[in-house]
């Protein structure tokens, strides 16, 4: 991925409104080849509203999308070829076989007889399906299931992909299996936009993140720098055995108390880096707090989110 | 468990509430049956009868023919028409124009009935409409009697006037026979001739409805029909796919149930087997085409059925599928003209009873593919709109 590269997805300032509520609000975003793009967010956030404008599949109210720099109108079949969905939902036909499942969208996809074929077997080889090529999808797993829909929008080798969601009900073998599918597929030059509310999954394999909340674009950037804008500083979460004392952690320098609960014998406590830790755990010796157990936390995406939005990310719904 | 019961039914009543499809069809849809088959059969129970037009040809003009005439006049039910030429008579029979049988009096009937003979009205017959012919053949039969009754009364008086019994001769008696009226050889009218194609059509109704409206749900509810359409293969391409396929089923399906009713009980299936194909290409075009259109009205999978089958089974009923139109109503015969049961129907029955050629489903066609392209057109629009 090179910034220099010119992007081949963007939405520039879309909005989406359904009745009065507006699900999405002057979103703009761009992904360049190679780079996966994180698009983060609560439920109801506007994460699939923007997955459909951008795959097309809904108009936005204002703003406009382009792929590889045209409006998608300008050439709808040559679209077809760019662009790769892979829903939430799983899009296949159940008493379809995985191979016939993927022949399908292949061949929908413009590819000729032979180019499909070839295509088809790829695709089954790199979601690890190859052997369950001829059985039934309402066989599979939910694992493989959820494989074999991503096999389905790449089996085209489309520059730009979208997930939304790909890996809700997945076990986490399945997971794993599927991250790091897209990561290839993304280091083989693709464009990816990976919708999740899983913030986990996002800094594994995103390199940058988009945050939506509201229908609004929160923040943007890397992992790091979004992680920065949300202020969180490294923290230790520590069990303790016993009573604190006077002035509770008023004498530790650098750290700041943020928040105790006494009748479980928790605190945790904010530090300027994780340099600190040896001296945290000795000065707390030396308060003589009888720790028995501590967690080192960094500062992450969920973090920064209920920093930016004074919520937390799951189970939001608006 | 009261409570769960109770919450249940009333959750189940909100469902129904907010699809008024449904709830339209619970309800909408016996009263639909209902009438239709009330209408379409109340004359075999008492009911007011269908007027008939009956075209009459005297070629007789003597006092037996007037009689007759003058009789059939003041049948009720019947409006007469007088034609010069038998053929004209016959012909209207064949245009089934509301004349199920049209009646010759032959030249000599008068001098024959008074000669004592036993002359015979020919009557040209639909062999289609053998249940409309039977009742007025009976009507006709009275009359006959009434007839020879009369001039046997008028010969009985004439014979009391002159005294003298011996130079007269009594009246015989006047009677019918039956001529198909069509121009092909007499045809044996099997009632599987109706039912096959009748319930075939049916049946080919309500499996393109259920199976088009309930795939395109399906898809929808799959999501296949988004990642179909982000191929950037057009709505419309794919819907077409779709109707086609089906399309091709339906033909499948009405000529196998023609070789099982030619199989299995003897059906005709005409002078040419493959002119079978021309209704059958119509209705299979037009049902895919208003299964395009459920789907496009239905609210949720699991209003299709409900709405799917009351369609099919009242379009199959005012169309002629189950009984002959000439049962119905007036206006119900008249709403079935926008039905392509209807002019389905008329093909089968002309090609397969009636004996016609091939092109007399020429304009049946016409009529079923102009009617599905209407169909077509609405769920197009209201698909495209909705998924578009």
């Amino acid at each position: 991925m090179s910034p220099a590269e010119p992007p081949i997805l963007e939405a520039i300032e879309i909005s989406k409104g359904y009745g009065a509520r507006l699900a999405l609000d002057n979103v703009s975003l761009a992904v360049r080849p190679g780079e996966i793009a994180g698009l983060l967010g609560p439920n109801g956030a506007g994460k699939t509203t923007t997955l459909s404008i951008l795959a097309t599949l809904l108009k936005p109210d204002s703003g406009h999308v382009l792929i590889n720099g045209k409006p998608p109108k300008s050439d709808p079949r040559g679209l077809g070829r760019m662009l790769g969905l892979v829903p939430q939902s799983l899009a296949l036909y159940p008493t379809l076989s995985a191979a016939q499942n993927v022949w399908h969208f292949a061949r929908m996809q413009g590819l000729s007889r032979d180019e499909a074929k070839e295509y088809c077997r790829r695709a089954l080889e790199e979601v690890g399906l190859s052997d369950r090529a001829d059985d039934p999808m309402h066989a599979f797993s939910g694992g493989m299931k959820r494989l074999l829909n991503l096999a389905c929008g790449i089996v085209h080798r489309p520059p730009a992909l979208l997930l939304d969601e790909p890996t809700v009900g997945v076990d986490l073998q399945s997971r794993e299996q599927l991250l790091t599918r897209i990561r290839h597929y993304a280091d083989a030059g693709a464009a990816v936009i990976y919708s999740t509310h899983y913030m986990e999954e996002a800094e594994r394999i995103c390199d940058r993140v988009l945050l939506i909340d509201r229908g609004k674009l929160i923040a943007e950037g890397n992992l790091e720098k979004v992680i920065s804008l949300g202020g969180s500083r490294p923290r230790i979460e520590l069990t303790y055995r016993g009573q604190l004392p006077d002035g509770r952690f008023g004498s530790l320098a650098g750290v700041r108390e943020i928040g105790t609960t006494v009748g479980e014998g928790k605190a945790i406590l904010e530090m300027n880096s994780f340099a600190q830790v040896a001296e945290v755990l000795h000065g707390l010796r030396t308060l003589e707090v009888n720790i028995v157990d501590f967690n080192l936390h960094s500062p992450n995406l969920s973090d920064a989110f209920v920093a930016l939005t004074g919520h937390t990310l799951r189970d939001q719904v608006l | 468990m009261l409570r769960a019961i109770w919450l249940t039914t009333q959750n189940e009543a909100r469902l129904l509430v907010k699809d008024p499809i449904v709830l339209f069809m619970l309800l909408f849809a016996p009263v639909v049956i209902i009438t239709v088959a009330g209408y379409s059969l109340g004359s075999l129970y008492g009911g007011v009868a269908n007027s008939f037009r009956l075209p009459v040809v005297d070629l007789d003009h003597g006092k037996v023919a007037h009689g007759t005439i003058a009789a059939l006049r003041k049948e009720h039910g019947l409006s007469l028409e007088m034609l010069e030429d038998p053929d004209e008579a016959r012909r209207l029979v064949n245009r089934r124009d509301r004349t199920p049988i049209a009646m010759l009096i032959p030249a000599g009937t008068s001098a024959a009935v008074a000669a004592g003979s036993q002359p015979r009205l020919i009557l040209f017959v639909d062999p289609v409409r053998r249940v409309e012919v039977n009742a007025l053949e009976l009507r006709i039969d009275e009359l006959c009697r009434r007839v020879t009754e009369q001039a046997r009364m008028a010969a009985q008086s004439q014979i009391e006037s002159f005294g003298s019994p011996q130079a007269l001769t009594l009246p015989g008696d006047l009677g019918f026979v039956e001529h198909p009226a069509t121009e092909s050889e007499a045809v044996t009218v099997n009632a599987f001739d109706q039912y096959v194609p009748g319930f075939g059509v049916t049946f080919l109704l309500i499996g393109m409805m259920l199976g088009i409206a309930l795939t395109l749900f399906d898809e929808r509810d799959w999501g296949t029909l988004k990642r179909l359409q982000v191929s950037g293969a057009p709505l419309t391409g794919l819907l077409l796919g779709k109707l086609f396929a089906r399309f091709n089923v339906g033909i499948a399906q009405m000529v196998l149930l023609f070789a099982v009713g030619w199989a299995l009980f003897g059906i005709s299936l005409g002078r040419n087997p493959l002119a079978l194909i021309i209704p059958t290409v119509g209705i299979s075009f037009a049902a895919a085409a208003l299964g395009l259109v459920v789907a496009s009205i239905a609210s949720a999978h699991d209003s299709v059925m409900p709405l799917g089958v009351t369609i099919s089974m009242a379009m199959a009923a005012i169309g002629g599928c189950w009984w002959p139109l000439d049962f119905e109503p007036g206006w119900m015969r008249e709403l079935a003209r926008w039905m392509p049961t209807t002019w389905t129907m008329q093909a089968f029955n002309d090609l397969m009873i009636r004996n016609q050629p091939p092109s007399a489903a020429f304009q049946p066609l016409a009529a079923t593919i102009g009617i599905g392209m209407i169909f077509l057109g609405a769920g197009l629009i209201r698909f495209l709109s909705l998924d578009g």
